[in-house]
């Protein structure tokens, strides 16, 4: 009995699982009026494998689907072209004696069709991030992406990347003002503390 | 001699030729397209602004907008930039960073950054340095912008820097203001209290 219940939970999460893995490789149905069907398969497993990667901090696995000369802008304001620069960015992130990026996940999605221009195609969407860092921060912040992928020897392959949010609603800024709400409030009480115990020490006998 | 007369090495050369061809054309229109999109903004000109993007233009904002094909996108520039009331007077420097990505003869992704300035009629000004990346595309013999995306430091920008600074003139407020009830409430109090003594 316990057996079965163990097997029939495994089946269970292994459907789920495979559900799971099924919506993220196909996300919303492609739409056949808008043509190249087959490229927009190729391009969302494209996409997928990127977004592993990428969840994964797995670099050398991102680099795979990224031209030599890709061209990444990230959320710090850094650029970083080619390979090299690529893998640099992210060993000073994760890697090395003082990385600034503890753990780091992300899910994407796609916000349309993508737009095809002969070999070269654009696309983007909207990710959510969390990131935890080795100072202690830790938040989840809302994203949009965009890509221009080409097609070189029959594969889809990442040209550039850039990443961005919100400049007046994002979860650094709501965290900064909330903070000067708790200070005001904090200071204010502390303030009244302070006069009522100079009062009493002030007080005429 | 021989080497030049091998047929590989010809078309090798010849397409090391083209690809440089294609480069330098490649960066003399992507620095033409910026200087035209540059005149435009600083002039709030939405129709200019437009003039370069193609029918099925991405365009992903700063404010976190995605706005999606040509219409879409003239709406938000006539809204932003062109008829916002909101906005008095705007100022951009844009700055091409690196060689454009080639991608093809008529196909090319290019980067860069922009000192902005924006002066709101609230009193507000804002200054940021904007880093963007466009596809761009040639169509009937124009490049035209198939994709820009536009985005900032999210670690340190001035809305960030005006918030946390908020956060400390909202402790000494706060702690001014704390102090000054306390005072006063204790002040009345004592008052109050040698009255009712006295009478």
């Amino acid at each position: 009995m316990k057996s079965m219940l163990h097997g029939s939970c495994m089946i269970l999460c292994l459907s789920l699982f495979a559900a799971a893995a099924a919506w993220s490789a196909s996300g919303p149905p492609i739409d056949p009026k808008l043509g190249r069907v087959e490229d927009r398969k190729q391009l969302r497993v494209l996409l997928d494998q990127m977004e592993k990667a990428i969840s994964e901090t797995d670099v050398e696995a991102a680099l795979k689907v990224m031209l030599p000369d890709a061209v990444v802008t990230w959320q710090n304001a850094e650029v970083s072209r080619g390979h090299e620069q690529i893998r640099a960015y992210h060993a000073r992130m994760v890697k090395g004696s003082a990385p600034i990026v503890k753990k780091y996940s992300t899910k994407a999605a796609l916000g349309g069709p993508a737009m095809f221009y002969g070999d070269s195609a654009v696309a983007y969407g909207t990710h959510v991030d969390t990131y935890e860092l080795t100072d202690g921060l830790s938040f989840t912040l809302n994203a949009n992406w965009s890509t221009t992928a080409v097609k070189a020897d029959g594969q889809w392959k990442v040209a550039a990347l850039h990443f961005s949010t919100n400049l007046f609603d994002n979860v650094l800024l709501n965290n900064a003002k909330r903070t000067a709400w708790i200070a005001g409030i904090a200071a204010f009480l502390g303030g009244l503390l302070l006069a009522f115990v100079l009062m009493r020490l002030t007080r005429r006998k | 001699m021989i080497r030049l007369l091998n047929p590989a090495a010809l078309v090798g050369a010849l397409v090391a030729c083209a690809v440089a061809h294609a480069g330098a054309e490649h960066r003399k229109a992507a620095a033409e397209l910026v200087r035209e999109l540059e005149r435009a903004s600083n002039e709030r000109d939405a129709a200019g602004l437009m003039r370069r993007a193609a029918a099925g233009v991405v365009m992903v904002s700063k404010n976190g907008e995605i706005v999606v094909g040509r219409e879409a996108v003239a709406d938000y520039v006539q809204r932003m930039i062109g008829a916002s009331a909101a906005l008095k007077a705007m100022r951009s420097r844009v700055r091409l960073e690196g060689e454009p990505l080639s991608l093809g003869e008529r196909f090319m992704v290019t980067y860069g950054t922009s000192d902005d300035r924006y002066e709101f009629a609230s009193g507000l000004e804002l200054q940021i340095v904007t880093l963007w990346s466009a596809a761009l595309v040639r169509e009937a013999g124009e490049w035209q912008i198939a994709a820009i995306h536009y985005s900032f430091n999210l670690f340190d920008n001035p809305v960030l820097a005006a918030a946390r600074r908020a956060a400390h003139w909202s402790a000494a407020g706060g702690l001014a203001a704390g102090f000054g009830v306390g005072i006063a409430f204790c002040w009345f109090r004592r008052r109050w209290l040698t009255q009712g003594r006295t009478k």
